[in-house]
């Protein structure tokens, strides 16, 4: 299997996530211009489904590097991962 | 602040960060902070947050063409984050003004490398990922924190440390590049929405135009001549970089 094969997952994935955002955002701003107090829960919505798709991605790429037996990059994937949950946490337990 | 504006204005600096293919962060940092008056680490905050999704929007090309290396994007994206996280803590102790002469001088270096661009021909170096591990350490950290506190992508950093230091072809290092900078981004962004910096009711307009600009600014790119615009942008980012600058000295006197 060539590398182009093997990332056409995350391409398809990428396709996904970006309709998924932009379609949340074409949504929510109407609404907050309609009612601003229902309009901005939603607009955090999208902003969380923007941040996710971060995460999503890397989780893809985690897989394909258990996949294709690469232990060091799959390690600091998921370190990264970790790194931006940890961040979350802290940021909120402050 | 009027929604219309903001989409306009955010649609103006995607419009001409494509035509130049540096992102609409350069260019957004000083429309909000100079023309809607907007404090340095919300403009920064906003503009983090178009660059998330800008990346997750051009990187699809990237992607379909293989032009992305998933190895060297991890590499750059650990340490990165590691930089962004901590500047997203910091950023709030830091006064705005210091925060808009760095800008400025951010705007100084974007100049020098736009005037010095050149048109490179693809897979012309060998790839030697980790040549200089303790440079490209520092590097990335350097890109985290400094996308974080300016609200830039990082790819003035990225791009050039990948092309001339690790030895990547110049396309595969914008491909990585271009990816790279949505994690980094994510990573920042995270922290100024906890804090309440990252205004999410700025974000939609602001994303969707620059994202509008950002897409027709590249299609306008491939046929405009390099040549001319190059040294109009420059005189531009100057201009930019003077106002910022003595808006951060002013600020502090």
């Amino acid at each position: 299997m060539n590398s182009e094969n093997q990332l056409s997952g995350l391409l398809r994935l990428q396709h996904i996530l970006t309709w998924a955002v932009v379609i949340a955002f074409v949504i929510a701003i109407p609404v907050y211009l309609w009612n601003r107090e229902f309009g901005i829960n939603l607009c955090y919505i999208s902003m969380f489904l923007l941040m996710s798709s971060a995460l999503i991605r890397l989780g893809w790429i985690s897989r394909h590097f258990r996949r294709t037996g690469q232990r060091k990059s799959r390690l600091l994937t998921l370190a990264i991962i970790a790194l931006i949950l940890l961040s979350i946490l802290l940021t909120l337990t402050r | 602040m009027n929604e219309f504006l903001m989409i306009t204005s955010a649609f103006v600096s995607g419009l001409l960060g494509g035509l130049l293919g540096l992102g609409g962060g350069v260019l957004l940092v000083p429309f909000l902070t100079l023309v809607f008056f907007m404090p340095m680490q919300q403009a920064a905050a906003l503009s983090l947050a178009t660059v998330m999704a800008n990346s997750l929007v051009s990187s699809t090309e990237y992607l379909k063409s293989n032009l992305i290396d998933l190895k060297l994007v991890i590499l750059f994206s650990f340490f990165a984050s590691v930089g962004a996280i901590a500047a997203g803590v910091i950023g709030h102790y830091i006064p705005g003004n210091y925060l808009q002469i760095a800008f400025a001088l951010m705007l100084i270096h974007a100049t020098i490398l736009i005037l010095r661009r050149r048109d490179e021909s693809p897979h012309q170096r060998a790839r030697n990922l980790l040549a200089r591990p303790f440079i490209t350490i520092g590097i990335s950290l350097a890109t985290g924190i400094l996308s974080t506190l300016l609200g830039v992508g990082g790819g003035i950093l990225i791009i050039p440390a990948s092309y001339l230091i690790l030895n990547y072809p110049m396309n595969i290092a914008r491909g990585s590049s271009t990816f790279a900078i949505g994690i980094i981004a994510t990573a920042g962004s995270v922290v100024y929405l906890i804090h309440g910096t990252l205004r999410v009711e700025c974000a939609g307009p602001i994303m969707l135009g620059t994202m509008a600009g950002g897409w027709l600014g590249g299609l306008l790119g491939v046929k405009t001549k390099s040549g001319i615009v190059r040294p109009l942008f420059a005189i531009l980012f100057v201009y930019l970089a003077i106002k910022m600058f003595l808006g951060g000295i002013a600020y502090e006197f």
